[in-house]
């Protein structure tokens, strides 16, 4: 019996390592304003609207390089589903100097991972910010609160 | 005891097998959408004259008098009502009695004339959408039907337009 338990523990913490975070490779999302757009007049709704420096990635990637992949999927359900296309990435400052294939221009999120930027591995933690904007949303869309999750990858290849 | 080194060993490469890393992070965003409406109104004509005999005894059709332009997040209806119910005179000798009533509005395009009145009623009703959505740009014809009851002089009313949703 004891075996047996010692097998199954031994391929959890193998299985469960394989994904988890650990001190010296992860990524974290850290919101400097909450990413709340609230669309009460013509001119909001007619607008671009900007939350400027809304979040910093912070993160460490020890061991491999990083590709850092962002996506998003909409919850809502309403008569008017609001595509996650609405939600535009757009890169502000970091305090790293080793990464690469930044991608600066603006980037309307989608359900499938788009690289933002290519982190080279060091042993320390850096953070990439960015701004999140809603393009003019017009009047298509029905009152009401869209949602949307948006997840942040770091892949070590 | 080579059983246990087995599976450490088969522990080891399951570690390893996966080659690739991925970690995560999320977040929600939200966005609220308000009931959002605006109408624009712009006069196409101005002041209406009734100068003949047969404008008197007939009425006068003003067509395309003004325009609307209406963008709404919601199905929404436009109002109107007369703020008195008689038109104010000046001049002299004009009637002070001369009623709201005389006065008729539809859509361009449309068949029928609603008459003025101090309670609201509906002009006509349109969706969601911006000035370029069918139906959410529109002029109105005004008709004049005062018969021969008043005299010469010159009136005015106001009239109140209320976009709201459906």
């Amino acid at each position: 019996m004891k075996k047996y338990l010692l097998i199954l523990s031994l391929l959890l913490f193998s299985f469960i390592s394989s994904f988890s975070q650990n001190s010296t490779n992860y990524i974290q999302y850290n919101n400097n304003t909450a990413l709340t757009f609230n669309l009460n007049t013509t001119t909001l709704l007619e607008n671009t609207q900007t939350i400027s420096d809304a979040f910093c990635l912070h993160l460490e990637s020890k061991s491999n390089t990083a590709h850092i992949y962002a996506k998003a999927s909409a919850s809502t359900n309403t008569t008017t589903p609001m595509p996650v296309s609405n939600l535009v990435l757009s890169y502000y400052s970091t305090n790293s100097t080793n990464y690469s294939s930044l991608n600066n221009g603006d980037i309307p999120l989608s359900g499938t991972n788009q690289l933002l930027f290519i982190q080279a591995k060091v042993g320390t933690a850096f953070n990439f910010c960015y701004s999140v904007k809603m393009p003019a949303v017009g009047y298509t869309y029905a009152p009401g609160t869209y949602t949307f999750t948006i997840t942040f990858t770091m892949s070590q290849p | 005891m080579r059983k246990l080194i087995f599976i450490v060993c088969l522990c080891i490469l399951s570690h390893s097998s996966f080659g690739q890393y991925s970690f995560t992070a999320t977040a929600t965003a939200t966005a609220t959408v308000s009931s959002t409406y605006a109408l624009s109104f712009s006069s196409l004509v101005g002041t209406s004259s009734l100068t003949t005999l047969n404008d008197y005894l007939n009425g006068q059709t003003t067509a395309n008098y003004a325009r609307f332009e209406i963008k709404s997040n919601v199905p929404w209806v436009l109002e109107f009502t007369s703020n008195a119910a008689l038109f104010t005179a000046t001049g002299g000798g004009a009637s002070t009695n001369m009623p709201c009533s005389i006065v008729s509005i539809r859509v361009n395009g449309t068949s029928t004339f609603k008459a003025l009145t101090t309670t609201t009623q509906a002009l006509t009703t349109g969706n969601r959408g911006p000035v370029s959505t069918s139906g959410n740009t529109f002029n109105i014809d005004v008709n004049y039907n005062p018969g021969l009851n008043y005299n010469g002089g010159t009136y005015s009313l106001n009239v109140l337009y209320t976009l709201t949703s459906q």
